[in-house]
């Protein structure tokens, strides 16, 4: 891999921008367009960039495989969150009947359980973009 | 208040929380994953039953997902007809998850093997919900769960499987990805008409709608129809199928044969039948259309697999076929069409599901699959065999086994809806699976001794095999039991 100084200064410059994008994108998923799916894909770019820029290696050093796995599997707590609908004697995925506060309209901790799917949504796209990356980087041959 | 109110999202959730825990169990804790796995699978199975012993007791049952009311919120409907389906989907799913506990030991890659429980999971999560669902967009994002997991089925044994192994994948992706498509186009179509993807209020207002976007309807069931078609292997849109069940590893054909193409079949007619209203599709056509494919598919489909040798292959081109009755019975629009239809369903299920998993157990202990090395083989596993024979002999319709039972009640659909060009169909399409079939109990049974030494599968899988092969005998002579449901099924589909 060639040295290039200014793709691996603005990959290092943007990462950090792109990342806290990405997450305003998740955390604001129940106010304004996008939500956990688009901003999980944009962290999930980001990672990629420092993939592309600085080696798979180093890609691997910040988010290593064991990692990806957890946060892959984060979609169980979306499960969960809709169980706590069946707890409290409600449906399934049920949000603000089966009393979990949603705050006030348009407030940024609001939308009750919508909030932590996003949430959890975002994780696991993020990682998933990563390991779709990695897995067409190592492809298996036949 | 009870759990028993929640079980038709449970039948869904059990299924899609295992499948999330097993890549993290797999990499931390391996040995929790088969218990877990087949404990999701079982709790599935059992809520299925009392859930459609309770839709038989006393109707139907709506769950509205988030506590939103229909047409707003999800619905999940189950009718006796989902009942029936998710009881097929999750008792025949069981029975092959068990059997792939032994068998991706050893012939799926150590790698994907934790991958493998995720992905047959998630496929089993995706048909019941498939089954379950009352909502046409909810339909396709499970169908979605499903088809993505079975592309990914199909090359899972890695470096243990055979060459072409991508390539098939491959093919049966974008063959799949087209017919996603297709039927998302057709959801759009029909949403565009009416403003709602609740079946029940879809089926309320298309009539309405027919007025104004006449056209616009018969496009959308086209859309479906094409899209099914793919994704159920019907004739000629079927040339997926082979290739994958080539080269995927025997549970995964066994879910594919078993499960997802009948799955697939049921969305059609749950269309047909719940949305779109069988008088307005069968005006259009296009029923007739898919009468004679199908009549198409149970012939060539037939044709195909006797000019085989490759095993899997025979039985391939053999689901080909029996997927061509399944549409034909629903298409015929009369009540013994259809109930012949939907317990071809379970009966091809358990039929082809013991013959697959029997082939998986030879190519097991042996790695053979031409048909001239299974010489002798009758007497060196005599369970596996003779669960496969019987199998064969119901499949090719003799009394009193499984598939003489619903060859007959299809064959008297086709009398009552005049179709005598389809009863003669059927006739000769059941000679037509005696020449293969009968050359494969021939070459297992009679025909010498080539196979060498062989003994028969560990008890994980031969246990399967055994109660498919019994389900091929008592599910015929007690037909009565499934055909209770089903008569109600065909009641409320309004013929």
């Amino acid at each position: 891999m060639t040295e290039d100084i200014i793709v691996k200064t603005s990959a290092r410059l943007m990462t950090p921008f792109i990342q806290m994008f990405g997450l305003y994108v998740i955390f604001h998923g129940h106010l304004t367009p996008g939500g956990g799916f688009q901003g999980g894909a944009i962290i999930g770019a980001s990672m990629i960039l420092l993939a592309v820029v600085y080696g798979l290696e180093e890609g691997e050093k910040r988010l290593g495989h064991d990692a990806s796995t957890v946060l892959e599997s984060s979609t169980l707590f979306y499960a969960l969150i809709g169980l706590i609908g069946i707890a409290a004697g409600y449906s399934f995925l049920a949000n603000r009947v089966a009393g979990i506060p949603v705050g006030t309209p348009g407030a940024l901790f609001s939308g009750g359980a919508i909030f932590a799917i996003n949430i959890v949504v975002g994780l696991k796209v993020a990682s998933t973009g990563k390991t779709l990356f990695y897995a067409l980087s190592r492809e298996e041959r036949p | 208040m009870s759990i028993n109110r929640h079980f038709p999202v449970l039948i869904v959730v059990a299924p899609l929380l295992a499948s999330y825990l097993a890549p993290m169990l797999w990499r931390w804790q391996r040995r929790l994953v088969k218990p877990i796995v087949l404990s999701a699978a079982a709790l599935s199975f059992s809520m299925s039953l009392s859930t459609a012993l309770q839709v038989l007791r006393s109707g139907p049952v709506s769950y509205h997902v988030g506590s939103w009311e229909p047409p707003w919120g999800i619905e999940l409907y189950v009718d006796y007809l989902s009942a029936y389906m998710a009881v097929v989907v999750t008792a025949v799913g069981l029975l092959i998850l068990i059997y792939a506990t032994e068998y991706a030991e050893k012939l799926v890659d150590e790698k994907n093997r934790g991958l493998f429980f995720t992905l047959a999971l998630l496929l089993i999560a995706g048909l019941t919900g498939m089954v379950v669902t009352g909502d046409v967009f909810n339909l396709f994002v499970f169908l979605e769960i499903a088809s993505l997991a079975s592309y990914a089925l199909v090359p899972i044994a890695g470096k243990k499987g055979s060459k072409g192994r991508f390539e098939a994948s491959f093919r049966y992706l974008y063959m799949g990805a087209i017919a996603s498509t297709f039927i998302l186009i057709g959801i759009g179509l029909a949403y565009m008409a009416t403003g709602t993807l609740n079946m029940a209020d879809m089926a309320r207002l298309l009539p309405e709608a027919r007025q104004e976007y006449p056209r616009l309807i018969v496009a959308s069931l086209g859309f479906f129809i094409v899209g099914f078609s793919i994704k159920c292997a019907l004739f000629p849109l079927h040339l997926w199928l082979p290739d994958a069940y080539a080269h995927a590893p025997m549970p995964v054909n066994a879910l594919s044969s078993g499960l997802t193409i009948k799955v697939m079949a049921y969305a059609m007619i749950r269309l047909f039948y719940s949305v779109f209203g069988i008088g307005f599709v069968s005006g259009t056509g296009l029923l007739s259309a898919l009468q004679v494919i199908a009549g198409t598919a149970i012939i060539v489909g037939s044709l195909l697999a006797i000019t085989q040798n490759d095993v899997i292959r025979i039985l391939a081109y053999s689901s080909v076929s029996q997927i061509g009755y399944i549409i034909l019975g629903a298409t015929l629009v009369t009540k013994d069409g259809l109930a012949g239809s939907l317990l071809h369903i379970l009966h091809h299920s358990v039929m082809k599901g013991a013959m697959l998993l029997a082939v998986g157990a030879v190519i097991y202990k042996t790695g053979k699959r031409d048909i001239r090395d299974y010489r002798g083989l009758g007497k060196r596993m005599p369970y596996t065999m003779g669960a496969f024979s019987i199998a064969a002999l119901s499949m090719v319709g003799i009394p009193p086994l499984t598939g003489f039972v619903s060859k007959w009640i299809l064959l008297l659909g086709t009398v009552e809806a005049k179709s005598y060009a389809f009863t003669f169909v059927i006739l000769a399409s059941s000679l037509l699976n005696a020449v293969y079939y009968f050359r494969l109990i021939n070459y297992i049974h009679f025909k010498g001794e080539t196979a060498g030494e062989v003994d028969e599968a560990p008890p994980a899988m031969l246990i399967p095999i055994i109660i498919l092969g019994l389900g091929a005998i008592f599910l015929g002579v007690l037909a009565g039991l499934p055909l209770t449901i089903i008569w109600k099924a065909v009641a409320s589909a309004g013929l």
